[in-house]
């Protein structure tokens, strides 16, 4: 799967400045991506998608949200569990095991 | 799948009130509903520097009865949105987490946009109860003008 980079524009009178942005492919947090930045970004070994390394559910569980929307939620179980969970911001997984937000 | 504009104009930033929201329809047994927010572009009215930020959050409560808004198609051809949009809240969704985009920029001849590539978007799906995305300012107090594109999957 090719994936392509956002852009983030930002003008103040007449100047404008661009940066490139990724989209987490587990929660749809948007990443502006720093030039000095070495390190590898996160990968899926699942879905093949980078990642936001922001929250415990993204870097544990693989929910490939743009394919399970596209596909209607029509996928198992195991992939649309934390779904509700991401739906209502909820970052850990004890957090939303409390909260009743996981599919089991 | 169809695509609609969310436009909102000379609006008056409130830290405490969203922008622009929409949510899902999943409440009338349309389990799977899906909608891929793709662009925001905000620009500032103001008369004098006032530094704004809009972010797009997640409702982790949603925003009880809405101040309706029907999205605009983006093609003469396509049907109405299966979704809805809001324009005011009589309460306020309560926002969650760190939010997924933020645009933050100077109202005073300033503004800033962000758009996604096809399957890079902000997903907000569903299958049982609806969900909601808002766009709420987290500073600023001036007038912007803008749009919120999104497809319906």
């Amino acid at each position: 799967m090719k994936e392509e980079f956002g852009v983030l524009t930002i003008w103040d009178q007449g100047n404008k400045k661009t940066y490139p942005t990724y989209t987490c492919g587990h929660c749809s947090n948007v990443v502006v991506m720093r030039p000095d930045r070495t390190r590898e970004r996160t990968k899926c070994i699942q879905c093949g998608r980078t990642i936001c390394e922001q929250t415990e559910i993204c870097a544990t569980h693989c929910t490939p949200l743009p394919e399970l929307a596209r596909d209607h939620m029509e996928a198992k179980g195991e992939w649309k569990k934390y779904v509700p969970a991401i739906m209502a911001g909820v970052d850990k997984k004890d957090e939303a095991l409390s909260m009743g937000l996981i599919l089991l | 799948m169809a695509k609609y504009s969310v436009p909102f104009d000379n609006v008056t930033c409130n830290t405490s009130n969203d922008v622009r929201a929409a949510l899902t329809d999943a409440t009338a047994g349309n389990a799977g509903s899906s909608i891929a927010i793709y662009e925001i572009q905000a620009g500032g009215l103001a008369s004098s520097s006032v530094a704004t930020a809009l972010k797009l959050s997640r409702q982790g409560t949603l925003g009880v009865t809405p101040t309706a808004v029907t999205p605009d198609k983006l093609s003469n051809y396509s049907p109405a949105a299966g979704f809805s949009a809001a324009s005011g809240w009589g309460t306020q969704p309560v926002l969650s987490g760190n939010g997924l985009v933020i645009l933050a920029f100077n109202a005073f001849g300033g503004g800033a946009s962000w758009v996604a590539p096809p399957g890079s978007e902000c997903i907000f799906t569903t299958t049982s109860a609806a969900v909601g995305a808002s766009l709420r300012p987290t500073a600023g107090n001036g007038a912007i003008s803008g749009h919120i594109l999104i497809e319906q999957l």
